[in-house]
């Protein structure tokens, strides 16, 4: 209870010196800030810049150039375990281009593995969440009342109304999310769904594997954790399948016609140490921020704390004391950085992009916070050594 | 039976330091004194006799080159380490400093609570003892009040009820007037004659001799000797 009280009460304190509050703290956001972003880089080794470090996509050569049948081909070629395979299929409904529309199936858990479209494609509504969800690219203008084959589809434009397949079964309605750019290559309009309703829609209205459904593009990332990227490991596997790939494409009877875009293995790899290099730089300048602050509160509070122990607060209480006002620094500089970041990120981005109210993923905001966390260790370690060392009477005759 | 028994005996007490290379300062020579339960006792001399050494060797805050230090009659807490000697000042004693010591960032009413944070008391029951000391002290209208919004005479007011929030069993005070004006004396003065007689032991040491006349028993220290 009493540990509590005086942890408590020592952030209480630490925040009423307010001129040594508000010039840590911002020191402490821009260390946080930088930190966040050189987090978030890595981490985006695992979801935007997947592509680009650790993975490798193909992309068809025109319409209708990759068929079902050559895509399941394809596959048989790649080993599950060592690759995640994301696939963008589609099938005309009515009769393209002169009219109707394309539906365009998406594994919308992974919306950077679709170059086309994108998160940050967005221009109003949101990205796919789910089956019943659909984005719409820009223009997309269709008929209400527009009959095929016994089918109606009634549909409207905007973000939040809903688009209806009537078939033979139970009518399959979609909310529509989101409306993205439009891109040279999208037409006619594009409906998008997500690839988990994509197969039951087809069947829906009856079409065929063989003959109406196409494959846009397959993206192919290596699998493994941050740690398979920072050894090289998916280098090396991207690196192979880029080759079995071209072989492939030597017969496009069997696989289809495609073209292939892969970074360099050299390209990749400068761009890994660059950030490597650039987070240690940052972890480095934090940790010469917080011993800076450290060596301050030794010359700022060495009197206190020699007050503190002269009046019975013993080596933990005073440590309980110091650690608290670091940590209360520490943690107010990284929520002003984070919510400097996320308001700017919310002012100066389309609103789709921004799904969610916390654009940055939770992993990157703890293992910022754990960064920043860590740097202050050694400040800490710094203030026991110098005051705790030191008795209170030596500090008293230094008056 | 209260003559008889003695709550703090320094024995034998030395402090030699060493200043520069070679200079060796005498600051106590051998000297013994014994605090009784309630005793209001003064340790008189002028400017650099040892009185504030004295003070703090039997507070615990130094450490004497030689000598004992037997607190309650029966422990030598020149024995103790810095732990043991925090849990002792904590428990036992109560400070008042020449220049009053407050933290500027805590108010008048944290500041006496400050020595007891750590403590398992609770915050109700800590708040009640704080309230009523800064009554006893008359301060009880500044209790939200920082210290540089308060005089020479409230802070050193503000720093005996601090003394006294854990109920020590003896009250060191060094200089406990020495900024302040006479009328502000005279109240410190009274504030310690009182809890004098409530039983706490008091040692005050001061290079003033119009404070003697308060004391039950005055020491003289002059060079570092008890004369």
């Amino acid at each position: 209870m009493g540990s509590f009280r005086v942890a408590r009460k020592s952030v209480i304190f630490s925040i009423r010196a307010k001129k040594r509050l508000i010039v840590f703290v911002i020191i402490f956001g821009i260390l946080s800030g930088a930190t966040l972003l050189l987090v978030g880089t890595f981490d985006s080794y695992n979801k935007e810049n997947l592509l680009d470090q650790r993975g490798v996509y193909i992309t068809e050569n025109g319409d209708y150039n990759i068929t079902q049948p050559q895509l399941n081909n394809m596959l048989q070629n790649i080993d599950n375990s060592k690759f995640s395979i994301h696939t963008v299929r589609y099938f005309d409904y009515s009769n393209p281009p002169q009219s109707g529309m394309r539906v365009v199936g998406i594994d919308h858990n992974s919306p950077w593995a679709f170059s086309e479209v994108k998160k940050n494609s967005i221009k109003s509504g949101r990205f796919i969440d789910g089956k019943n969800d659909a984005m719409i690219s820009d223009h997309f203008t269709v008929p209400l009342n527009w009959f095929e084959t016994g089918s109606n589809v009634s549909a409207s434009l905007k973000v939040g109304n809903s688009i209806t397949f009537r078939g033979t079964q139970d009518p399959m309605t979609f909310k529509i999310t989101g409306i993205f750019s439009e891109s040279a290559r999208i037409n006619p309009p594009w409906l998008i769904v997500s690839n988990d309703i994509f197969d039951d829609l087809a069947d829906h209205l009856s079409k065929d594997d063989e003959t109406d459904i196409f494959c846009f593009q397959v993206a192919f990332v290596a699998k493994g954790g941050i740690l398979a990227v920072l050894i090289g490991d998916t280098y090396t596997r991207v690196h192979n399948l880029a080759g079995g790939l071209n072989t492939l494409k030597s017969s496009p009877g069997n696989y289809g016609s495609w073209s292939i875009s892969v970074t360099s293995r050299d390209e990749k790899i400068e761009e890994r140490d660059q950030d490597l290099l650039s987070f240690a730089f940052g972890v480095f300048g934090g940790l010469i921020v917080a011993s800076l602050y450290a060596y301050l509160i030794t010359r700022f509070r060495r009197r206190e704390v020699a007050i503190l122990k002269a009046i019975g607060f013993n080596a933990k209480n005073v440590r309980i004391t110091l650690l608290c006002e670091i940590l209360t620094v520490a943690f107010l500089g990284f929520v002003a950085a984070t919510l400097a970041i996320e308001g700017y990120t919310h002012l100066t981005k389309t609103s789709t992009y921004i799904a969610s109210l916390f654009i940055m993923p939770y992993t990157t905001l703890i293992i910022s916070g754990s960064v920043i966390v860590l740097t202050c260790i050694p400040g800490f370690i710094l203030i026991s050594w110098r005051i705790l060392s030191v008795r209170p009477i030596e500090i008293f005759k230094e008056r | 039976m209260r003559d008889e028994v003695t709550i703090l005996k320094g024995r034998d007490l030395t402090k030699e330091y060493v200043r520069g290379k070679t200079d060796v300062v005498h600051a106590l020579t051998h000297v013994d004194i014994t605090l009784k339960p309630g005793e209001f006792v003064m340790v008189f001399g002028p400017s650099g006799s040892g009185k504030s050494t004295l003070l703090n060797v039997l507070s615990g805050l130094d450490k004497p080159t030689e000598g004992k230090v037997v607190f309650d009659e029966s422990v030598d807490i020149v024995e103790w380490d810095e732990e043991q000697l925090a849990r002792f000042r904590q428990e036992n004693v109560g400070f008042v400093f020449q220049a009053w010591e407050l933290i500027p960032t805590l108010t008048a009413i944290e500041n006496v609570e400050l020595p007891l944070y750590p403590s398992a008391i609770s915050g109700k029951d800590l708040r009640t003892r704080a309230v009523g000391l800064l009554k006893q002290v008359g301060l009880f209208d500044r209790m939200p009040h920082f210290p540089d919004e308060l005089s020479g005479g409230e802070q050193q007011r503000v720093a005996i009820a601090r003394a006294l929030i854990s109920r020590p069993k003896i009250v060191f005070a060094d200089e406990p007037t020495g900024n302040l004006d006479e009328d502000s004396s005279a109240q410190i003065l009274r504030l310690l004659k009182r809890e004098s007689r409530r039983g706490t032991t008091v040692l005050l040491v001061s290079h003033n001799d119009a404070l003697k006349s308060h004391a039950d028993r005055v020491l003289t220290l002059r060079n570092g000797q008890m004369i």
